[in-house]
């Protein structure tokens, strides 16, 4: 399959951008014919490489000369970009640079659990550990031919934030090679900046919902009618879309739910007015979708099929129930949030009382900690921000990050602080925390704020 | 006025990166610094701190990525 999607649209359009770097669509096929070849003079498709590599214009050929060699891949984690400890990845040495100098090393950790062609994707480790969601490669074209077909969206440039290696990156990037799009990754440089020489007539945003919200009054500024596609964001806030819509009248707003176990899109929502907006919106064709105690359960053709966890390896069998759960009014379904106690935490899934755990664990290195708790406190524009109350004397502010920053990714790191004396802890009949009634209490400013 | 507004901005993100900024005009959002993340805890740490009101539709990309531009921010929107 790979072979047939790379030779659809071999020309010189661009494809993929990085800060001044362009990448046309034949530069993109020699890149990966170069790797490829490299790959199969000195490497047997039995090993499994770990892609450390965040320039997509790197990322991406390597990612599909792997594939097209048939061997196992296994994708970085912003745990292991961002050098967070991770005991997985003790003994993972393969590093890919981009001088020419290519260095693979066989991942002794998982090649014996995988099979030629697997590629392993991580999820955002919500629970503390990230699982490896284990899919055959040919899962993300597959996905992504089918989200292409549906969305029926026009050619055009569009912009993402996104690391390459995220899966719905990897989505976007198939989806615009497909639509024979350009797809533009940048950091968080000033968009005026990467568009110093010609701005699109049209542009697409894709991204999460940060992203989408600190780009609208460049679009507006710019006079441009842009297309978004929401990718991680399924939580933003309907008041933001809403608003987007009444200001930009032409705009059509791709409301996504998507999974790393689907290898992309299950969902799509698409909003041109400002009528159900919250709504999960049609799921892609070729998916069977059905709702089980309100639960979502998918059966699909690019459905992965195990589980990593540690050095363990855990069969998968069809239908997924993926733990979401959904609100049905008559002819109207809405996501409503996960079955366990996760949150979303502008666009990524926290498990609290494990988060808790983890905060918990983390500050008895400082002196007198009785209790600490997590909340997830509504944000108009974030869909949930977090709070720390800590049971005990008061705490500076500036030691608590640098130790939970040792620790959490950054979205785990609350946004609020907040310390509460030991008598003043609400409990409920059953003698549990009463979270609702801190919750309260902070929304009544009874709880002194660290600032 | 700015000076105070100055400092707190810089330990507020001083804290977040756990290290120094190199100036005022640092692209704070630049790889191995802060992470686009971190945007909504400086956003947070505006209102609380300034009292003043973020709506999203007064941010742009560039309003935040450096202490410079998000102080021009905070001043612009206290003498509204």
């Amino acid at each position: 399959m790979i072979e047939k999607i790379l030779n659809i649209s071999i020309d010189n359009t661009p494809f993929l951008k990085y800060r001044n770097d362009v990448m046309t669509r034949r530069d993109f096929v020699s890149e990966v014919e170069r790797i490829y070849s490299s790959l199969r003079k000195q490497y047997q498709c039995s090993e499994t490489v770990y892609i450390a590599e965040e320039n997509p214009l790197h990322f991406y050929p390597i990612l599909f000369a792997l594939w097209l060699s048939d061997m196992k891949v296994v994708f970085p984690t912003k745990f292991t970009i961002l050098k967070k400890s991770i005991p997985l990845y003790a003994s993972q040495i393969a590093t890919l640079q981009n001088n020419n100098l290519i260095n693979f090393a066989a991942n002794t950790h998982y090649s014996p659990l995988l099979f030629d062609g697997d590629t392993v994707v991580f999820s955002s480790g919500s629970t503390g550990i990230p699982k490896g969601i284990v899919h055959d490669k040919n899962s993300f074209f597959l996905n992504a031919k089918s989200t292409t077909n549906f969305l029926k969206a026009p050619r055009g440039e569009s912009l993402t934030f996104l690391k390459p290696y995220l899966v719905s990156a990897l989505s976007h990037t198939l989806v615009h090679w497909l639509n024979r799009s350009t797809l533009h990754f940048a950091d968080y440089e000033k968009i005026s900046e990467i568009f110093c020489s010609s701005l699109p007539k049209r542009l697409n945003l894709v991204g999460s919902p940060i992203h989408i919200i600190s780009s609208i009054k460049f679009m507006e500024a710019h006079g441009l009618a842009p297309y978004y596609f929401l990718s991680s964001g399924d939580m933003i806030a309907d008041g933001i879309v809403d608003r987007i819509l009444q200001k930009f009248s032409q705009t059509v707003f791709y409301k996504v739910y998507g999974l790393a176990e689907v290898a992309g899109r299950l969902f799509i929502n698409t909003i041109t007015k400002s009528e159900h907006i919250s709504d999960i919106g049609m799921h892609l064709p070729d998916a069977e979708v059905s709702f089980f105690n309100e639960e979502v359960v998918v059966e699909a053709p690019y459905l992965f099929y195990g589980y990593i966890r540690g050095q363990k390896y855990k069969k998968i069998s069809s239908p997924f129930y993926t733990g979401d759960k959904v609100l049905q009014t008559g002819s109207r379904t809405i996501l409503v949030g996960r079955k366990n106690d996760e949150v979303k935490v502008a666009g990524n899934k926290v498990s609290l009382k494990f988060l808790e755990n983890r905060i918990v664990t983390t500050l008895k290195q400082l002196d007198d900690i009785e209790a600490g708790f997590v909340l997830a406190i509504a944000h108009p524009y974030f869909g949930n921000i977090l709070a720390l109350v800590l049971a005990g004397k008061t705490y500076d502010k500036k030691s608590l990050v640098k130790l939970l920053k040792k620790e959490l990714a950054t979205h785990e790191i609350p946004h609020l602080f907040y310390t509460i004396s030991p008598d003043q802890i609400p409990y409920t009949q059953s003698m549990k925390i009463d979270r609702s009634a801190l919750c309260n209490m902070i929304e009544r400013g009874e709880l002194k704020e660290l600032i | 006025m700015r000076e105070t507004i100055v400092a707190k901005v810089v330990q507020e993100i001083e804290n977040l990166a756990g290290k120094k900024i190199p100036d005022p005009d640092y692209n704070i959002f630049s790889l191995g610094f802060l992470d686009s993340l971190n945007a909504i805890h400086i956003i947070i740490f505006m209102e609380k701190e300034f009292d003043i009101h973020v709506n999203p539709f007064d941010l742009s990309i560039d309003v935040l990525n450096s202490v410079n531009k998000i102080v021009d921010f905070i001043e612009s929107k206290i003498n509204q």
